[in-house]
């Protein structure tokens, strides 16, 4: 049963995670689902797959009230990050789902109508919860090539879709990284073959290592913290990708 | 199957203010256990009615507990129905692009399938409405009780001599809270009564 937990709260402003599922079908990969709330609105990262959905809805619905989820944001579009998005829907029809501009005509076969998208261009966009700057950052061709990560720069959090990801082993169930270097080995061949390009890690770590990063959350695997995010970033900056 | 997520989402959150509820209460005839304690021997009385808030409350807080776990489980299965629904939405209009408006054979034993697992979802939400009923009945006992453990320590304060004032304050919030719980009581109970 995946489980949700509270990684960063002050006042109405929290950001939960809903991870890991020891039940989930082994040929599903486990997935992290991130809600961010404040003052009342909340906005789901990455809701999953159909697959999982009932999984996730059912962990989110013991912490929060889904019916204040007010937008979804889409790292990209791959099948585990976004195909739950019909379902949210029906839940709230209104609910916006904020992607690439790339993804903005492929993520609908998934669910929605024309109202339902919101485009992200490019260079990012700052998405506004009740009041709360969120900044998405673009991340292109990691590994998506229309790609964005969230940036909250209040909790000082940063969420990052597939960097960071790491296929962990199912007796390795805690929910941050606690010993780097036994972590970063299930990170390793993730990377190095799904990430597409060095220039674009290049862009990345140059545009992130500016921000203030007090956790470092991936899609998949365990939440990078404190001195760990700044490992991580050497460590990706080190690790030669894709096609080189 | 008429029930929805939203169904689901409206009782879970009703569910969740009765906890809450039931779990301040039972905080507050702690408190009111531990003034008795150190109140001694000179309020021997004021003793007796607050472990009778005590057991109540705490018998409140029990009760509610499984009222989760049901809420839980319907939300899941309800996830799990909207799930298969789209599916099925998706099954019978293809089986509508077929021939003469026909499913084929393969398509059509899918769309067999599918009101198959519908049949199971259903018998499992009767399922599900029948527990929560009968949890129901069990927190609607217990609030009852707790109203009248309240009403009595209200009625004994005259008689507590210097925590009197102490235990009627306690014993009016508990009221209360028993009486800001029992609407929420009702909306469950017609919100398990319309999950069909």
């Amino acid at each position: 049963m995946k489980k949700a937990h509270v990684i960063f709260e002050r006042g109405a402003h929290r950001w939960i995670v809903v991870a890991r599922d020891p039940e989930r079908p082994g040929h599903v990969i486990d997935t992290n689902e991130y809600v961010v709330e404040h003052a009342g609105q909340a906005l789901l990262t990455d809701p999953g797959g159909s697959e999982i959905f009932p999984a996730v809805f059912a962990a989110l619905g013991r912490v929060v009230d889904p019916r204040t989820i007010r937008a979804i944001f889409a790292s990209h579009q791959d099948p585990d990050v976004i195909s739950s998005l019909g379902l949210w829907l029906e839940l709230d029809p209104t609910l916006r789902c904020h992607a690439s501009r790339l993804w903005t005509t492929f993520i609908p076969h998934f669910g929605g109508d024309g109202q339902t998208m919101a485009a992200i261009p490019d260079q990012g966009a700052t998405l506004d919860l009740a009041g709360l700057a969120l900044e998405a950052v673009p991340a292109h061709y990691l590994h998506s090539s229309g790609n964005f990560h969230l940036y909250d720069p209040v909790a000082r959090v940063l969420f990052t879709g597939d960097i960071g990801a790491a296929l962990l082993p199912p007796d390795r169930e805690g929910l941050y990284v606690e010993d780097f270097d036994r972590h970063i080995r299930y990170a390793h061949a993730f990377h190095e073959r799904w990430m597409g390009s060095n220039e674009a890690k290049r862009a990345w770590i140059d545009r992130v290592s500016k921000l203030p990063i007090d956790l470092l959350c991936p899609q998949h695997g365990a939440i990078y913290r404190g001195a760990d995010v700044a490992r991580f970033l050497q460590w990706f900056s080190d690790l030669k990708v894709g096609i080189y | 199957m008429r029930a929805s997520l939203r169904d689901a989402v409206t009782l879970r959150e009703c569910v969740k203010r009765v906890v809450e509820t039931c779990g301040d209460m039972k905080l507050l005839s702690v408190g009111t256990m531990a003034s008795a304690l150190r109140a001694g021997h000179a309020a021997r009385g004021f003793a007796v009615v607050a472990a009778d808030l005590r057991v109540t409350g705490d018998t409140l807080a029990n009760s509610v507990r499984p009222l989760d776990q049901l809420a839980d489980a319907l939300t899941t299965l309800l996830a799990g129905v909207a799930v298969r629904r789209r599916r099925s939405a998706a099954l019978r209009r293809a089986g509508e692009h077929g021939a003469g408006g026909d499913a084929s054979p393969p398509l059509a034993a899918a769309i067999r399938a599918a009101e198959a697992h519908d049949a199971a979802a259903e018998e499992s939400l009767r399922v599900l409405r029948l527990a929560l009923a009968g949890r129901l009945d069990v927190v609607n006992d217990a609030s009852a009780y707790a109203l009248a453990a309240a009403r009595t320590a209200k009625l004994e304060t005259t008689a507590a001599g210097l925590e009197g004032q102490r235990l009627a304050e306690a014993a009016r919030r508990f009221e209360e809270a028993i009486e800001g719980l029992r609407p929420s009581l009702r909306e469950l109970s017609r919100l398990a009564g319309n999950l069909t």
